[in-house]
């Protein structure tokens, strides 16, 4: 019978702000991944954007449904990206300490046939102690390379210290 | 060294009770998973949840969710100083007028949970039937405001109504 589990790959906390950070050397002995983690922005809310490889083409796309200030849901759409629009981003506004919860599930990722695709959820505020935004999106990376390298990107700043995630792996035995 | 998901412990309530009370959980991990399925004994409550007992107007969250009627969708929040637990609007059932054995489920992430320099942020997907064609489902994403290690999970209905018997948790930490 199968057996399904989480294993520990790697993690990495920010210690001084930074942009464009690589996980790289990802194992190819699994099917799928998922990662778990909190960010915060230098800056004003953003969002954890994820990209393979070190690819920046515009071959990523996404689809979200989220909402604004509480208020409706809305559904949104980016195309021709160079990375995916991930997870949301916690603003420089808001209270000191906080962080947006970030999980991605990046499915086949060691596949060499087809396209990635990926799950993000999280959250984005920049104004004190009110949350402005959550939200959920798939992601596509139209590639069929095995996925060896994540960059966590933010089209703020940079990410602000305390941000970190933590890549696992699952696979059948 | 890390390992992956690892068990810590279960409950399951085998008669009614006002809540699912977690303990001692152990500092050894990075974020703690909690997933369970929960039935409650009253109409109009909605599954909410407490860390380390703090009853104080201590949490923020914003919430999508669909509902019932039509079927729709709709979203909230409640800023610092407005409740005093983490809420979702989907993932209890209440019993009076449900269908039987029918339980809501719900999973809840909390990141980086024994740290004492960050508040703690935490994602909380539910989901319940209330009949054979009517479901509610929510993620919420949320803060509580406090940077204290997480050592408590108390899960309950956000009125004060109790949980039946079978109502379930299993708690996972991520190393």
């Amino acid at each position: 019978m199968a057996e399904y589990t989480y294993e520990f790959i790697a993690s990495y906390t920010v210690t001084t702000a930074e942009n464009n950070i690589v996980f790289s050397s990802i194992p190819q002995t699994y099917t799928d991944l998922v990662i778990f983690g909190k960010s915060r922005i230098t800056s004003a809310a953003s969002q954890s954007n994820i990209r393979f490889n070190g690819d920046s083409s515009a071959i990523y796309d996404t689809q979200a449904l989220s909402n604004n200030g509480g208020a409706s849901i809305t559904a949104s759409r980016e195309t021709g990206r160079s990375q995916i629009d991930g997870a949301g981003a916690i603003g420089s506004s808001n209270t000191i300490g906080w962080f947006s919860p970030n999980e991605y599930h990046i499915f086949n990722y060691s596949d060499s046939v087809k396209y990635k695709t990926t799950f993000s959820f999280g959250m984005s505020s920049n104004n004190g102690n009110t949350l402005d935004y959550c939200g959920h999106s798939v992601g596509l990376w139209e590639n069929t390379a095995p996925i060896t390298s994540i960059t966590f990107i933010t089209n703020g700043t940079a990410f602000a210290v305390g941000s970190g995630w933590s890549i696992y792996g699952i696979k059948g035995k | 060294m890390p390992i992956g998901m690892t068990y810590i412990s279960s409950t399951t309530l085998t008669s009614t009770n006002t809540a699912i009370d977690l303990t001692s959980i152990p500092s050894t991990f990075t974020h703690l998973y909690l997933v369970g399925s929960i039935r409650g004994t009253e109409n109009n409550s909605t599954l909410a949840l407490r860390i380390n007992n703090d009853s104080a107007n201590n949490y923020a969250l914003v919430q999508n969710y669909s509902y019932i009627t039509s079927p729709g969708t709709g979203a909230n929040r409640y800023t610092i100083g407005s409740t005093s637990q983490i809420r979702n609007n989907a993932g209890h059932v209440e019993d009076t007028t449900r269908l039987a054995n029918l339980f809501g489920q719900f999973e809840l992430y909390i990141m980086d949970y024994k740290s004492t320099s960050y508040k703690k942020s935490y994602i909380f997907k539910a989901a319940h039937s209330l009949n054979s064609s009517q479901t509610v489902l929510s993620d919420a994403y949320g803060v509580w405001n406090d940077a204290s290690a997480v050592n408590q999970l108390t899960i309950k209905g956000d009125s004060g109504n109790n949980l039946n018997a079978g109502s379930s948790v299993h708690l996972y930490g991520l190393g």
